[in-house]
């Protein structure tokens, strides 16, 4: 019984000792001194443990004392003597380390053993065998120098097995091999009477100090390999989850979408994956500040995950995009489902600290396995599907369908095409003649341009002119179109004004009046016969910012007139702030006079605000002599349409100027 | 003591249209109860399967509880019409009254869809007009 509850003392002890070596190993500075204290008062004790519960069962058949204060030392000189081969044993030198290091712990068992014997005075003649007590010594110093090896190359997470296996044996062989060394003869006349209840009470003490000891040294281990795991956790929870919104991150986005699209291969369950980007929040985070960006952030994910079912996972990858992946969804109702309540709920306004904002999102939607089934196919797949979102005006969702991939394809040769026609200026600048009415004559011309592309032929303003805006294009097209119908308006006959289209990209870029001038200069043309056109999205953007560029553009002498008036918003209130010196009725109002009595009533009250506000009123697009008649009855001044010209080249507007334009009239 | 007040109005979503008044009958209580607790007040309205809600309260309350109403999807077409600082509390008698078109005599029909129209074109004066019908009501219960 004695025999077995020191076995398992060495076992336990040796286990948790092993454990605690190895983090006084790992540890440094001062932890480490702490662990090798605490390693080596459990390993100290368990070792002495094993031996003392060990003796007590020996039976030498002669009555057997302790002596107190040798078995007090024997308890001391095993914790130092664990405790010094511990030091050792961090040596950088592996041989030097193990050797020095697992030698001394083995001495330190022999030592405590043979003092402990010592101090177990049995009552007879006590003999001892030199060639065991040699054998034993080698054992615990060979035994112990591989624990503490083994123990050293050890190097993953799992427990060191063999340094555990060889400590036990090195406390087991010495324990063996020593008592085979040790030899009592009874002494005749000292009979083999009953061991004294007092010695039994106060071993059994020691014994149950011993294992409280190994206990302490347990617990500490557990609390302290929890407390690790907990950490390993945060350190887990912090890398895949996004700090701002708590949200996963890409990365963790990135290892469910590869998990499930290898579960996929071996026919694991559909997904649909959705990507999300909020519109508009790039302006409310400059305009409103970060902080309130964040806060907004913070808002977004928390409607995301109202919105998507329990299961599914919400993740953001990016600055202000979110991806969903919805696992189990094959149906495209459900997945469109799941995007209506994403774009509904993100389209809510965001009432924050006392201000709102109103965002919006896109969402792109890609099935698997029925549209792809690897990581990267799907996520571009549902990149295009989102951009087609986004292009087809926002605030709406897109599932992936392969021809987006094609217009996508045209799209971007449609863009390199356009770089390149920059480049090789291959942009023409045509003009649609304007008449003044009352004079019955032109009065100047608006510029338009096109683009004679060798690969497409002629190219519409309204397809290039928004990939021109979204490529940046546009400044350079703007500035080339505005030097050409300035050098062009330079021969035009005294008084006749050119009018040259803004873009609001150009408009808001800074240097609008910059170049304005560097083209009035170059060409010599007044810059009272230069007007700019503007429209009203230009205004709607930045109204700060595009105040301060007409202010400066106008501050040359150069005269600006807004463009389709009528189709924008509150296109009133804008006349009032902006410094506008003519208003352009939109050709959408003109086409329907007279006939139709919404829009002759539109035509009237423009040409009235004109005159009232002291603006010059051009009409767009006459094309019948009913429109003209009811167009010039109703006081607008200028026209342009194709009853009088459709936009030619210089050359021909310059025979149209030079040599017609007295004879020409219209009746 | 300025109070922040917001006021918006939404479309039941159709999956509830049918039990409608008996949800924004729910939404009142429930939003009464918990409101007693917040120092929030206010009354909601439910006419033709729209909602029109005033909250007042502080700045804090007042966006939570909007926060989540946003997170709700029985609304749909949720729009905000107002949100600003009063000088001091509109319906501070009601943690959160209710206006319920099914609810209402034929006189508060027609002036909740009154108040249905003004809403989106002259959000204050809606708002005045839900404050009158509430006193009228009070002043009803109390006379019958």
């Amino acid at each position: 019984m004695l025999v077995l509850l020191a076995a398992l003392l060495c076992v336990v002890g040796s286990y948790v000792s092993i454990q605690l070596f190895r983090r006084t190993l790992q540890a440094g500075g001062g932890s480490r001194f702490h662990w090798c204290f605490l390693a080596s008062v459990c390993a100290g004790s368990s070792i002495w443990g094993t031996h003392f519960i060990a003796m007590l069962g020996y039976q030498p058949g002669v009555p057997v004392t302790f002596d107190a204060t040798l078995t007090i030392i024997s308890v001391v000189i095993a914790i130092f003597g664990v405790g010094i081969g511990l030091f050792l044993s961090t040596l950088r030198n592996r041989w030097f380390g193990a050797l020095c290091g697992g030698g001394t712990i083995g001495l330190a068992i022999a030592a405590m053993h043979y003092v402990g014997m010592f101090a177990y005075r049995a009552d007879g003649i006590v003999g001892w065998l030199p060639n065991y007590v040699a054998l034993s010594l080698a054992c615990a110093v060979v035994f112990g120098a591989l624990a503490i090896d083994r123990l050293r190359v050890h190097d993953h997470e799992g427990h060191p097995w063999t340094a555990t296996l060889l400590l036990v044996v090195a406390i087991v062989m010495l324990h063996f091999v020593g008592m085979a060394a040790f030899t009592v003869t009874p002494i005749a006349g000292f009979g083999s009477g009953p061991q004294s209840e007092v010695f039994v009470a106060m071993a059994s003490a020691i014994a149950m100090a011993a294992l409280l000891i190994v206990g302490t040294g347990i617990s500490t281990y557990l609390v302290e390999m929890r407390t690790r795991v907990d950490a390993q956790d945060r350190l887990h929870h912090i890398a895949m989850h996004d700090t701002l919104t708590g949200l996963q991150n890409r990365h963790a986005f990135n290892g469910k979408l590869r998990r499930l699209c290898q579960r996929l291969v071996k026919g694991g369950p559909p997904f649909a994956l959705l990507m999300v980007d909020l519109d508009r929040f790039k302006p409310i985070n400059d305009s409103l500040g970060h902080p309130f960006g964040d806060k907004v952030l913070k808002a977004v994910s928390a409607r995301l995950q109202e919105a998507v079912r329990d299961n599914d996972m919400v993740a953001r990858i990016g600055g202000d995009e979110f991806a969903v992946i919805a696992p189990g969804v094959d149906d495209p109702s459900v997945a469109r489902l799941l995007a209506e309540r994403i774009v509904e709920v993100l389209s809510r306004p965001f009432v924050i600290s006392g201000q709102v904002a109103d965002l919006g999102a896109s969402v792109g939607i890609t099935l698997a396995p029925a549209d792809g089934k690897d990581a990267e196919t799907l996520t571009q797949q549902v990149d295009i599907a989102l951009y087609h979102a986004k292009n087809e005006g926002r605030g709406r969702h897109c599932f992936f369908d392969p021809s987006l991939t094609e217009t996508l394809r045209e799209r971007r040769l449609l863009e390199a095409d356009l770089r390149r026609a920059c480049m090789r200026e291959e942009f023409e600048v045509y003009f649609q003649p304007i008449l003044d009415t009352a004079t019955r004559e032109f009065a100047g011309a608006e510029a338009l341009v096109r683009w004679h592309s060798p690969e497409r032929g002629v190219v519409s303003p309204v397809l290039f002119i928004p990939v021109a805006e979204e490529l940046g294009l546009v400044t350079t097209i703007g500035a080339l179109v505005l030097e050409r119908a300035c050098a062009e308006a330079a021969t035009w006959p005294d008084g006749m004004t050119v009018a040259v289209n803004v873009s609001p990209v150009q408009m808001m870029g800074g240097r609008l009046a910059s170049t304005v001038a560097q083209a009035l200069h170059k060409s010599g043309l007044e810059p009272g016969r230069l007007e700019i056109e503007i429209t009203e999205t230009a205004l709607v953007t930045d109204d700060e910012l595009a105040l301060r560029a007409l202010e400066e553009v106008r501050a040359l002498g150069v005269k600006i007139s807004l463009d389709d008036f009528g189709t924008g918003y509150s296109s009133l209130s804008y006349l009032h702030r902006f410094p506008i010196d003519r208003i352009k009725i939109d050709a959408s109002f003109v086409n329907q006079v007279p006939h139709d009595p919404g829009s002759a009533s539109i035509v009237r009250a423009i040409a009235q605000l004109g005159e009232s506000l002291q603006m010059e009123v051009t009409a767009e697009g006459i094309e019948t002599d009913a429109q003209y008649s009811y167009v010039a009855e109703h006081g607008c001044r200028h026209m342009q349409g194709f009853l009088f010209s459709r936009p030619v080249d210089a050359a021909t507007l310059a025979r149209l100027f030079g040599t017609h334009e007295k004879n020409r009239s219209v009746a | 003591m300025t109070v922040q007040r917001l006021f918006y109005s939404s479309r039941i979503a159709d999956e509830h249209a049918s039990r409608g008044a008996a949800i924004a009958r729910e939404i009142a209580q429930a939003s009464a109860v918990r409101n007693s607790a917040s120092e929030l007040t206010g009354t909601l309205a439910y006419i033709d399967g729209h909602f029109i809600q005033v909250l007042e309260g502080n700045l804090k309350q007042v966006e939570e509880t909007f926060e989540r109403i946003c997170c709700d999807f029985r609304h749909r077409e949720l729009k905000l019409l107002d949100y600003h600082t009063a000088p001091s509390r509109l319906f501070s008698e009601w943690a959160m009254a209710s206006l319920v078109e099914e609810d209402a005599t034929i006189g508060q029909r027609e002036a909740l869809s009154e108040v249905r129209v003004l809403a989106t074109l002259n959000a204050r004066e809606a708002i005045a007009r839900m404050r009158q019908l509430l006193a009228l009501q009070d002043r009803a219960v109390l006379t019958a």
